[in-house]
């Protein structure tokens, strides 16, 4: 049984200085927040290859770190941190968070077990529930991507607890691209094959370090190919798989290779 | 006395497998500070000025600029002869070999080392077949019959510039396979290729699986580099003056006629050298790109409308003055420059330099755009134009090189 009393009594000690302090503390590390996130995403966007992803990925982790260090600051100026007072109040934190926050309490604790576990981190580009985008920030709470189509999706942290995240380069610079081409079944594969791949070989994005596949497989209306290979950096996935389909069609055009078309499923009559 | 110069000369160059290839090492305060000084250049932010503890024995206002003709009177450009003769001792087993096994040798070069011109020398020292490289529009047509002056040469070919032998384009790579797949297949007789490493580097990619054991001139240290440079400054309108240290007179360069006088039994161990060395990785052709920058000469009264102070030191000698190196204005990226323009930095090291209509056929931009990345390179002093030829300039290829590494293209030498 909680005592009312009691968690009245936690208050009593807290005088004026006190709580200007405890303030102070919650202002500073709003603004060291800020300031650490905005300077790590500007180093960011100015560098490349693996150290951007380290830079970004530790933006989350720093800011857990200034919230952590703020509590514990924080706690002792408020309270009397006894073992009583803290059973006390943890007591009636429980019943107040577990009625009322359940679902937000269950995202920061998602959020923290996400900085931890690490199914993705700022820099990544993931998919969940059919959304796809580069996660730009991590919050206590969520994630926010930003799609293709330059749109901010909010994704809760409690998404991990029971859905997929797909994560396309997971903290690396190596994000696979995948180009597709249809073409009607009569030709020389193996010459579409090779031409197919020095496209991806000669294309300014490519990422060189990286193997180029190409993979072939037969189906009903034609002959599928896969381009399968990896930007140089993955901002430029979307011009990497243009690159590929606009020289790609126009060397398999000087070839005479014929495209396959595609038809639109029948309509239910 | 000139063939024991020729002999010394000849020593500097050495050719050395790809795994034996050293650069000289900068000590990590060194490296530290090229980093933040890279770093700085990105943020824009201005460098830290040195406090002025003393007053330097000659400022930078004392002095001028030398114009293209006198630098080029007082530097003297490398013979070339030299370091072909070193190249011949390198492959001199391998020509007079009847059962060597290799049909062929490939002699690589940093950027800028002119390796092309060394090749160039020596096949027309030894009489071997000098084949030129293909047109564009041969290599994007893949027209094979340019492949004809290989089968019919009884002799050792050489081609001086693989990398002007493909293009990065979907039909620009089977001319070269085209000649490697000969090659392998002992159709093209005996032939030594020299190719730019960034070139090599790239083509790496294009011949997955396939090795080749390669020779490369062998970087210079600091000694080998101020022998170089004494060298270069030794045989003309210079040869009897001394290079010192804008701030401290420290001597950099004494020219041989000079060392007895100035009790010079072997060249000074300049700092300047050293840190020039380092950062340029041991590049001769980058090296003489920096002195050149470096050396002013005192400036006349009417240079300088000053009048003229009389100096305490070093009265009795004529001397040029180098820059230090922590004052050397050296160019560094813009902090606006973004992937693009590295596309476009890449695309010309891995050619060796290209038109500006050739380059627009390789990059996935307009012409516009293509056009206005090269004006921003050229006003960021990173790319120059000669005859008609966009190339990373020597001076900033050290910075491009660095920029390059970072964004993760695989780099040359």
């Amino acid at each position: 049984m909680i005592n009312s009393e009691k968690i009245a009594e936690l208050f009593k000690s807290v005088d004026t200085e006190g709580i200007l302090q405890a303030v102070l503390i919650v202002a500073g590390a709003w603004l060291l927040t800020v300031l650490s996130q905005r300077f790590l995403k500007f180093l960011g966007e100015k560098f490349s290859g693996q150290g951007r992803h380290y830079l970004l990925a530790s933006v989350p982790i720093l800011r857990l770190a200034i919230i952590f260090t703020a509590i514990v600051l924080i706690v002792p100026i408020l309270f009397e941190p006894t073992f009583e007072n803290l059973f006390a109040l943890l007591g009636a934190l429980g019943i107040i968070l577990g009625f009322a926050f359940k679902d937000y309490v269950s995202s920061l604790i998602a959020g923290i077990v996400t900085l931890i576990e690490v199914p993705y981190r700022p820099g990544d580009w993931i998919e969940v529930d059919g959304q796809y985008g580069e996660v730009r920030e991590i919050g206590m709470r969520y994630a926010k991507i930003v799609t293709p189509d330059d749109t901010v999706v909010t994704i809760p942290h409690l998404k991990m607890w029971n859905g997929l995240i797909l994560n396309s380069n997971d903290g690396t610079r190596h994000l696979m691209c995948v180009t597709n081409f249809y073409l009607l079944p009569d030709h020389d594969a193996l010459k579409v094959k090779n031409t197919l791949h020095d496209v991806a070989l000669t294309s300014a994005y490519l990422q060189l370090q990286r193997p180029i596949v190409v993979v072939i497989q037969e189906k009903p209306h034609g002959t599928h190919y896969r381009i399968r290979a990896y930007p140089n950096d993955d901002r430029d996935q979307f011009l990497f798989i243009t690159d590929l389909t606009v020289r790609g069609k126009s060397a398999l055009m000087e070839l005479g290779v014929e495209f396959a078309p595609i038809f639109p499923p029948p309509v239910n009559s | 006395m000139k063939n024991s110069s020729n002999g010394a000369s000849k020593s500097l160059w050495q050719y050395v497998s790809q795994s034996d290839f050293k650069v000289p090492e900068a000590a990590l305060d060194r490296t530290v500070k090229n980093r933040i000084f890279t770093f700085l250049h990105i943020l824009k932010a201005e460098e830290s000025k040195e406090s002025k503890k003393s007053k330097p024995l000659v400022s930078k206002d004392e002095t001028s600029a030398l114009d293209e003709s006198n630098l080029d009177r007082i530097i003297t450009p490398l013979n070339w002869k030299i370091p072909s003769e070193a190249l011949n001792d390198a492959l001199k087993n391998w020509l007079e070999s009847k059962t060597a096994t290799d049909p062929f040798k490939v002699v690589l070069g940093p950027p800028f080392i002119g390796h092309g011109k060394i090749l160039t020398t020596w096949a027309r020292s030894q009489n071997f077949k000098l084949i030129n490289p293909p047109s564009a529009d041969q290599i994007l047509n893949q027209d094979f019959s340019y492949l004809e002056q290989f089968k019919q040469s009884e002799s050792v070919w050489v081609i001086a510039n693989l990398e002007k032998l493909y293009l990065r384009h979907t039909k620009g790579l089977a001319l070269v396979r085209e000649i490697f797949d000969g090659l392998f297949a002992g159709k093209m007789g005996r032939g030594v290729l020299g190719c730019n490493s960034w070139a090599w580097s790239y083509l790496g990619y294009v011949f997955k699986g396939d090795s080749f054991s390669v020779l490369i001139p062998q970087a210079f240290q600091a000694e080998q580099m101020t022998e170089f440079l004494t060298e270069r400054i030794s045989g003309g309108a210079g040869s009897r003056t001394v290079f010192r240290q804008m701030g401290d007179g420290n001597l950099v360069l004494v020219p041989h006629s000079l060392a007895k006088s100035k009790s010079q039994t072997e060249p000074p161990k300049s700092s300047w050298i050293k840190y020039m060395s380092e950062y340029c990785r041991g590049n001769p052709g980058i090296a003489i790109e920096y002195l050149r920058k470096s050396v002013r000469k005192m400036a006349t009264e009417e240079e300088s409308k000053k009048p003229k102070k009389p100096r305490d030191n070093f009265t009795d000698e004529n001397a040029l003055w180098v820059i230090p190196w922590n004052k050397l204005q050296r160019p560094g990226t813009p902090s606006d420059m973004n992937r693009d323009h590295a596309r476009v930095l890449y695309t010309l090291l891995i050619h060796g330099g290209l038109p500006a209509k050739l380059l627009c056929n390789l990059l996935p931009f307009s012409v516009h755009e293509s056009l206005q990345f090269l004006q921003f390179l050229q006003a960021a002093q990173l790319i120059e134009k000669s005859y008609e030829i966009w190339r990373v300039s020597p001076f900033a290829f050290p910075v491009v090189r660095d920029c390059l590494y970072a964004e993760g293209y695989p780099s040359g030498l």
